[in-house]
């Protein structure tokens, strides 16, 4: 069901959000946070927090959570159609080489717009925008997606979500296998998108870098929130939970290196 | 440009027969099938296969690598050379000791030699250079269902990566001091290579369901890449079948 006028459409609610995997293993416990639209959020916590299960939830693949997630004015309940969530979130995978399944990079790119029912015309152009964004070559259209480096697959696959114009881009840790340069890159592309991001990384730096606000989760639950800066300075909240602070915010004093 | 497992990938230099419509070239490739695996008649057969040579020499992989890779199956029909000559009744062609070599069984290991060459070579010789989702795209034209092409393409899409994973954990293994001998110990470790490879490739196969249906994906099959038959494709299947059908009368009817 979707309330045009509750939210903007590319902003996130996420209400007492709970889900335990088959097997008792209890993955969220009463989630909440907002996104505003057109904001980029870090989202961070150690291993087995449940950040990767969060954004899960919120594409709708993990039915049997209770309490609710709406994107935009529209509520995701996976027992149903989703092919407007599908218009509406996107999510680049840990693994690129998951999420890249087609012949070459070109048809995988325009692989999501032809799901959504576009044109063989509109879809190809969407793909082509799409991964001239991500900077990657017109020579690489061609190329069946197992001969490319870590970073171009990465560029890849984040044009193959940018081709299905999402208003929600939920990206779960984009800088693994890639090298600083790859990394640099990524943080401008992520910085020239206007569209709403969640980003979940153990890259505090890069998510410093690219999200003015994070959300600290640990356990299933959300410990923190607030602006990038403030919460990730905060040495006893970051090392309560599993995290350090960044090193561009620790005070740069000489004792710093060499205690 | 081919990968390590030797799929083809994009046009490096085209040859002739790719720009024939590959749903032409997999028809031809039916009717030369069907024929070699319905003659029984050993001239007819070495007609079909002379007939499968032509194009063969002048396509993708060269006269050279059709019969390197012609050479490899006569090592499959093998056993065939071996055991049916000394089988069956009729003229005796030889003898040393015991073994008697009988024409027919010669005769029979000979068709079954040249059926398996003439389908092989038939194949190599319409594969040309056409990239494997050309292949895949003029079989979804051929009204093969959609669902089992999605999964050739998935599964020719992740060979490689396959491939270079079991690469990476075997290296892992023997930086570990594993030796892969031919015997118990050393079938036994390969087993658990083999099993975690498939326990691997089952998680993997878990996110790249849901990577697909977090792009939509409803079980449809697209493919991007047209094209439109036109007097060449023509041309090339009433040669094919006109040559395999002519073979046919000649044998069957006037010789």
């Amino acid at each position: 069901m979707i309330d045009p006028t509750e939210m903007p459409a590319s902003s996130v609610k996420v209400s007492s959000l709970s889900y335990t995997y088959p097997g008792a293993v209890s993955a969220l416990s009463g989630v909440d946070f907002q996104v505003d639209a057109g904001v980029r959020k870090g989202l961070i916590g150690p291993n087995g927090a449940g950040k990767s299960t969060l954004f899960l939830c919120l594409l709708g693949l993990l039915p049997g959570f209770s309490g609710t997630v709406r994107v935009g004015g529209l509520q995701v309940r996976p027992e149903e159609d989703l092919t407007e969530l599908r218009r509406r979130v996107g999510m680049v995978f840990q693994d690129p080489d998951d999420q890249l399944f087609n012949a070459t990079v070109l048809e995988d790119a325009a692989f999501g717009p032809l799901n959504l029912g576009l044109s063989k015309e509109e879809s190809l152009e969407r793909a082509r925008r799409s991964l001239e964004m991500t900077g990657v070559d017109a020579d690489l259209f061609d190329r069946p997606p197992h001969r490319l480096s870590g970073g171009q697959k990465r560029r890849v696959a984040i044009a193959g979500v940018l081709a299905m114009e999402p208003s929600l881009i939920l990206l779960d840790e984009p800088t693994s296998d890639l090298d600083p340069r790859g990394r640099r890159e990524l943080a401008e592309i992520l910085k020239s998108l206007p569209t709403t991001m969640i980003i979940a990384s153990h890259d505090l730096e890069f998510v410093l870098q690219t999200a003015p606000e994070v959300i600290v989760m640990d356990h299933g639950k959300t410990v923190a929130g607030g602006a990038a800066k403030e919460v990730m300075s905060d040495r006893k909240l970051m090392e309560e939970h599993g995290l350090e602070v960044p090193h561009s915010l620790t005070s740069h004093v000489f004792s710093h290196h060499f205690s | 440009m081919h990968d390590h497992i030797g799929l083809h990938h994009g046009p490096e230099h085209e040859v002739a027969i790719d720009r024939i419509d590959p749903r032409f070239r997999i028809v031809s490739i039916f009717i030369w099938v069907g024929t070699a695996a319905w003659l029984n008649n050993f001239y007819a057969l070495s007609a079909a296969l002379l007939c499968c040579i032509l194009p063969a020499a002048f396509s993708g992989p060269g006269l050279k690598r059709v019969l390197e890779r012609t050479g490899y199956l006569t090592l499959a029909v093998m056993p065939a050379w071996l055991l049916l000559p000394l089988m069956g009744g009729g003229i005796e062609v030889a003898a040393a000791g015991p073994f008697k070599l009988h024409a027919s069984g010669l005769l029979a290991a000979s068709l079954l030699q040249l059926k398996a060459s003439t389908i092989l070579i038939a194949v190599l010789g319409h594969q040309g250079r056409t990239p494997w989702n050309r292949w895949v795209w003029a079989a979804h034209k051929l009204l093969v269902p959609a669902r089992l092409l999605a999964l050739l393409t998935f599964t020719l899409r992740y060979l490689p990566l396959l491939s270079e994973e079991s690469k990476r954990t075997y290296t892992a293994a023997v930086a570990r001091g594993f030796h892969a001998r031919a015997n118990l110990k050393g079938y036994r470790g390969l087993a658990a290579l083999a099993g975690a490879g498939l326990v691997r490739s089952y998680y993997r196969s878990e996110r790249v369901g849901r990577a697909l249906s977090a792009r939509g994906y409803q079980g449809r099959f697209f493919l991007l890449r047209d094209t439109r038959a036109g007097a060449a494709e023509a041309f090339f299947l009433l040669s094919s079948g006109g040559a395999a059908v002519a073979i046919i009368v000649l044998i069957y009817w006037i010789i």
